[in-house]
């Protein structure tokens, strides 16, 4: 049995956040029951976790095993939808910036990613590799800084930044696909 | 056409739609921005992009999972509201003792422990990002009509400047499935947000959670909530101008 001050402690630092937490795992799994089981999973993780954790944020902390669970799950039961970078050649990389600039060229506007529907958009962002996908979805969705998105997937501040500029780009490339 | 925008131009025009530039890389590069129509074209597909992202709905997590994971963490089934008694006590007699001001009488629901850690959240958070707002201003005629833009109904923003409490801008905290506009003022080095709730909330005594003095009071439309880590005696002061100015508006 664990002391009352542990549970004080998890209802103030990850309670307040498992929307979010959900939205992530949402995100990064897919749908909405492996969801379920990752924030689940991340719960018991974090719960065990906070006594001897020294929390500053609770809100980066709190996504932080979500973001782990969610791979750790991801690697379990889908290993090919994550695509480490370190795996990614360098011809598979021009590849899929090429794929992305190619697409891109076949719209004469800006305006065909105004005019995507909504459910185009959504399939866009969901079939981007996991490690592109997880950095939009901090940026865009979570709207968390450079700072704190660094934190949360244990990256450095300029491949978060390199990253994010291709995911956006690949997606900027994939919509504008959509409306030829 | 894919504009031809060299990876550094790139990835400057990531952190300038991302807010990560300072103000003087910000001002350079807002001047290249506007001379180069390919870095514009740029601009405008990442922010074109970010609004349809921002725009997807999300899906809600189930409203039973918050007491699953409670279950399953062995901790408690149900949330327990406990203000402490002493702290109750106090505002009673605070409440008698400012008997003008029926809105420190004590309610006997409470503003639920969960909003207050919400809030509570929310203020850590904001004093933790690089600004701490939505929109910076100063001037309480900036920021009222921008609530008012954004939340159905805007809270009273009290210039409280000769108290000792500069206005420093406002955002837009999220509470449940609600947005709520919480006001944000500079203190020293400290800073105190100002959450205003829908008024179907209750007002609760003063409490201290986790190093953050929270107090609220009720008025007009709203229940304000305050948080700082400023001590309790100033928050109080700052509860008293923060009521005494809104009244004048």
């Amino acid at each position: 049995m664990r002391n009352s001050d542990d549970h004080a402690l998890f209802d103030e630092v990850f309670l307040p956040h498992l929307q979010e937490a959900y939205r992530l795992a949402r995100w990064l799994t897919g749908n909405a029951s492996d969801a379920e089981d990752v924030v689940q999973d991340a719960a018991m993780r974090a719960f065990r976790a906070i006594g001897a954790a020294d929390v500053i944020n609770p809100r980066a902390w709190s996504l932080t095993i979500v973001r782990n669970t969610a791979y750790s799950w991801l690697m379990k039961n889908r290993p090919k939808d994550v695509v480490f970078a370190e795996d990614l050649g360098d011809a598979d990389r021009r590849s899929l910036d090429h794929i992305a600039a190619e697409r891109h060229g076949a719209t004469p506007e800006d305006a065909a990613i105004l005019n995507a529907t909504a459910e185009e958009v959504r399939k866009a962002l969901a079939a981007l590799p996991a490690l592109f996908r997880e950095i939009v979805v901090l940026r865009e969705m979570h709207e968390l800084s450079y700072r704190e998105i660094a934190a949360v997937t244990n990256l450095p501040i300029g491949t978060v930044m390199s990253r994010l500029s291709r995911a956006r780009q690949m997606l900027i490339g994939a919509l504008g696909q959509v409306r030829p | 056409m894919t504009p031809s925008v060299l990876y550094n131009d790139d990835l400057t025009l990531q952190a300038y739609c991302d807010g990560e530039l300072d103000a003087v890389a910000a001002g350079a590069f807002e001047q290249r921005l506007a001379a180069d129509p390919d870095l514009q074209r740029r601009y405008d597909q990442v922010l074109a992009l970010r609004a349809r992202l921002r725009g997807l709905s999300e899906d809600a997590p189930p409203s039973d999972l918050a007491a699953r994971i409670r279950a399953t963490a062995g901790a408690r089934a149900e949330p327990q509201h406990h203000w402490p008694w002493r702290a109750m006590a106090a505002c009673l007699v605070i409440g008698i003792l400012a008997g003008s001001t029926p809105m420190w009488l004590i309610q006997h629901d409470r503003l639920s422990d969960q909003t207050a850690s919400v809030i509570i959240g929310n203020h850590i958070r904001g004093a933790l990002a690089p600004q701490s707002f939505d929109v910076a201003s100063s001037d309480r005629h900036t920021i009222k009509p921008w609530f008012a833009a954004r939340v159905a109904e805007s809270p009273k923003v009290p210039d409280l400047a000769q108290a000792g409490f500069v206005l420093a801008g406002g955002r837009i905290d999220v509470i449940g499935q609600t947005p709520v506009p919480t006001i944000v003022y500079k203190h020293a080095a400290h800073i105190v947000s100002v959450t205003a709730l829908p008024q179907r909330e209750t007002v609760a005594p003063d409490t201290t959670i986790a190093g953050y003095h929270l107090r609220s009071w009720r008025d007009g439309g709203f229940v304000y909530v305050a948080v700082s880590d400023i001590p309790e005696s100033d928050l109080a002061a700052f509860a008293q101008a923060f009521i005494a100015e809104a009244r004048q508006l």
